[in-house]
């Protein structure tokens, strides 16, 4: 038997220790929103939350995740509530066929919890192993900018070029009422 | 082609918590010789997309098609509840082979032909499309633009007009007002002369009594609502919070699960297996030489004859 935390509950399974993590998560447990894909951790299918970090469950054997806090696409919502990343999703309508978009959004989730405010080098560097055959990156990309915090500088620079905007009309009227 | 024309038809009923179910379904009698394996013997032959009109006014499109991500379940539910006068905010979809009623060949021809004499019942709506819908239904096909060029058109459209011109004239019986002045808007009927209104769920069962019309009248372009507008896709929320069923989720009883050994080789011949080994490991069940495939395989593409 091992001890297992998923989406905050406590279960019990009675699997070899070197058996997926991702096939426990399927079978025993029958939360298939996580996906099978290659099985040798290459497209991202089949990603959880271990402890917050994004790992591929299809490689993971049961034995190494005992005791920590596992998280699959179905305990990211609260009380009903869509996490923001899954609302994003819908805003900017990312599925296609919808296969790898568990995986891609808690890959996503996890970057945006380390890094709230990720630019695109570092969307770039946390999402390069999610594959998506249908090819919505575009959209993935678009969707986890909808829910970055701005940085500072970014602000700063959304402000600098609204004044820049704004600069030559009121030049324009300083000289009209001083001239 | 042979000739398809008088073997459509639309069907009605009323099914559980009184609910109105519109369909409509095809009768192959030209058994076309390579069709032939692929359609069960008996006549007539069920059946294609389904609205459901619920007690709760929930307009429910039963879509036949496969979503990979096209967009066809949305596409079919807009075409259905453009012709019904729905508002599209009580739209839903359900995928075909949920459906009790549908997935089971049995029970829906005993639904849709129940208490009907199949040759007065049956009579002639649309022509030869028709065979692109039973093909598409019996194959289970998505591909080519079938999805709205036959199931929508002839299928999602159909039901969904008869569904309202059944409506309509439930309506009209009830108020005791001619069948032409009553309104259909936003899943509500309506009579302007004498101000009375309902919503379609009040009409549901007593519309299921009423013979579904042989031609219902199709909207032309310009009077679309819903149809040939972009709205958000109604299949994407299930694939942000993992609670879409895809293939791979589906368990039913006693399923066994096979892998294939392909050959390494492109056109390579099989000589010989040797399953003693894998046959020894638990719970493998057999090991399989090279399945015979079978004609449905055949007609799917497979070409087991040649290398």
């Amino acid at each position: 038997m091992i001890d297992l935390n998923i989406n905050g509950r406590v279960m019990q399974v009675d699997v070899d220790p070197s058996t997926p993590l991702l096939w426990v998560i399927r079978e025993q447990l029958g939360l298939t929103g996580t996906k099978f894909g290659c099985g040798i951790a290459q497209c991202g299918a089949c990603t959880i939350h271990m402890n917050g970090a994004a790992v591929r469950s299809c490689v993971t054997p049961v034995s190494a995740v005992a005791g920590a806090a596992i998280v699959t696409i179905e305990g990211i919502a609260v009380d009903g509530q869509l996490h923001p990343v899954q609302q994003a999703w819908i805003d900017e309508q990312v599925p296609q066929c919808g296969y790898c978009q568990s995986g891609q959004i808690m890959s996503a989730v996890a970057l945006l919890t380390t890094n709230p405010s990720p630019d695109e080098a570092a969307i770039t560097e946390a999402m390069q192993g999610n594959i998506c055959r249908c090819g919505m990156y575009g959209r993935v990309r678009r969707a986890i900018q909808r829910v970055s915090v701005p940085t500072v500088e970014q602000l700063e620079s959304q402000v600098d070029s609204a004044v820049s905007i704004y600069e030559p009309s009121i030049m324009g009227l300083r000289e009209v009422q001083h001239g | 082609m042979g000739k398809w024309t008088r073997r459509g038809l639309i069907t009605a009923g009323v099914v559980a918590g009184g609910a109105l179910a519109v369909g409509v379904a095809i009768r192959p009698g030209h058994r076309v010789p390579r069709l032939a394996p692929l359609v069960t013997g008996e006549g007539e032959q069920l059946i294609n997309a389904w609205v459901k009109i619920g007690a709760d006014n929930i307009v429910t499109a039963i879509v036949p098609h496969s979503e990979m991500g096209q967009g066809a379940q949305t596409a079919l539910a807009q075409m259905l509840a453009d012709e019904l006068d729905a508002d599209w905010n009580l739209v839903r979809f359900l995928e075909a082979p949920a459906e009790d009623e549908y997935a089971n060949y049995a029970l829906g021809r005993g639904f849709i032909l129940g208490g009907q004499t199949f040759p007065a019942f049956l009579e002639p709506t649309v022509d030869g499309a028709f065979l692109q819908v039973s093909k598409a239904m019996h194959l289970q096909i998505t591909g080519g633009s079938a999805s709205i060029r036959a199931t929508g058109l002839h299928g999602m459209r159909m039901a969904g007009a008869a569904a309202r011109e059944m409506l309509a004239a439930a309506a009209a019986q009830a108020w005791n007002v001619p069948v032409g002045e009553i309104v259909t808007r936003n899943s509500v009927l309506s009579h302007p002369p004498t101000g009375k209104s309902a919503p379609y769920a009040e009409f549901a069962a007593a519309a299921g009594a009423h013979a579904p019309p042989v031609h219902p009248r199709l909207k032309t372009r310009d009077q679309f609502r819903i149809m040939g507008k972009s709205v958000p896709r109604i299949d994407i929320p299930a694939k942000v919070d993992g609670s879409a069923l895809f293939g791979i989720d589906v368990v039913v009883p006693g399923m066994k699960y096979a892998a294939i050994q392909a050959a390494p080789v492109l056109g390579a011949r099989l000589k010989s297996v040797d399953g003693a080994a894998a046959k020894l490991m638990p719970g493998v069940h057999s090991v399989v030489e090279r399945m015979t495939p079978s004609p449905s395989l055949r007609m799917a593409g497979g070409r087991p004859d040649r290398p």
